[in-house]
């Protein structure tokens, strides 16, 4: 009976740590991932198989995107909250929040085409078969898709 | 059991299906019933009996424990059964193992997913903390 328990207990451990073991491994790349200074472009460079130096491109395109996306998002909050202000003393659209409502627009405008312009931007920076698919995967993925209020309207 | 109805047939209905309450032949069988006695003894140990086959019934359940400890005690030792033991929980962790991996590399490949298109698409990031 003690023989018998014990490799009865043995293949539990060994299936257990077997179990373990091949997790930690085939986890290990994606979880490395979680670890890195930008995880998001990590898993660009994985996904799209980047070089080092293809990597390093879009590295830096993408710091000095998002640097002037915060400005311009900057800019979109401080016309927001003059609309409000505006809003809450008016009860008609006076040539004040209609000149706003413009410039707001023409500001998510820029937004929204230098979005584009990056992504074009790192689509050349890719093999030009993973450009596309990078492309084609980011207009699913993003406003790009014009899933806004025209749809709503829609439906 | 056969009984025969008052139209004469003769019909595999069981009896209460088959007896009438008005019925005055079911009258006479239950007056009949009512007057029966037994004068039968019971069979030597019948309640020992009785209490034996209770035991049994409660020993039952640990029947399989005991086929299992049977078969430690006998089977697993031997090398093949062993080896062949072994192997099989070798290669159900490996596939366990696997399975599992499978399952977080695609919850965390859809995280990172989800915030690189966050990082570079604003408007995004805002409908995810809406």
């Amino acid at each position: 009976m003690k023989r018998g328990a014990l490799i009865l207990l043995l293949g539990l451990l060994v299936g257990t740590i077997t179990s373990y073991v091949i997790y930690r491994v085939s986890i290990a790349s994606q979880h490395a991932m979680l670890h890195e200074a930008s995880p998001e472009l990590a898993w660009l460079k994985a996904e799209f198989n980047l070089t080092d130096a293809e990597f390093d491109r879009i590295s830096k395109l993408h710091s000095a995107y998002l640097s002037e996306c915060h400005k311009r998002c900057q800019t979109i909050e401080t016309q927001n909250k003059k609309l409000q202000q505006l809003l809450a003393t008016n009860t008609t659209v006076t040539p004040e929040i209609a000149i706003l409502l413009a410039e707001r627009s023409t500001t998510r405008a820029d937004c929204e085409a230098a979005m584009l312009k990056h992504f074009l931007d790192v689509s050349h920076a890719m093999p030009p078969a993973q450009g596309e698919r990078y492309l084609s995967w980011v207009e699913e993925q993003t406003f790009l898709r014009g899933e806004g209020m025209e749809k709503r309207h829609h439906q | 059991m056969l009984i025969e109805t008052r139209i004469g047939g003769r019909q595999s209905l069981p009896p209460y299906q088959q007896m009438k309450a008005t019925s005055p032949r079911n009258d006479a069988l239950s007056e009949i019933l009512g007057t029966w006695r037994t004068t039968a003894t019971l069979p030597p140990h019948f309640c020992d009996g009785v209490w034996r086959r209770i035991e049994q019934e409660a020993k039952s359940d640990f029947a399989f424990l005991a086929c299992l400890s049977a078969w430690l005690e006998s089977a697993l030792p031997r090398p093949k059964i062993a080896l062949c033991y072994i192997t099989a929980l070798l290669l159900l962790g490996t596939g366990s193992g696997l399975w599992t991996a499978k399952g977080e590399s695609h919850r965390v490949n859809a995280e990172l997913r989800l915030r690189y298109v966050q990082s570079v698409d604003p408007y995004q990031a805002v409908a995810q903390n809406q």
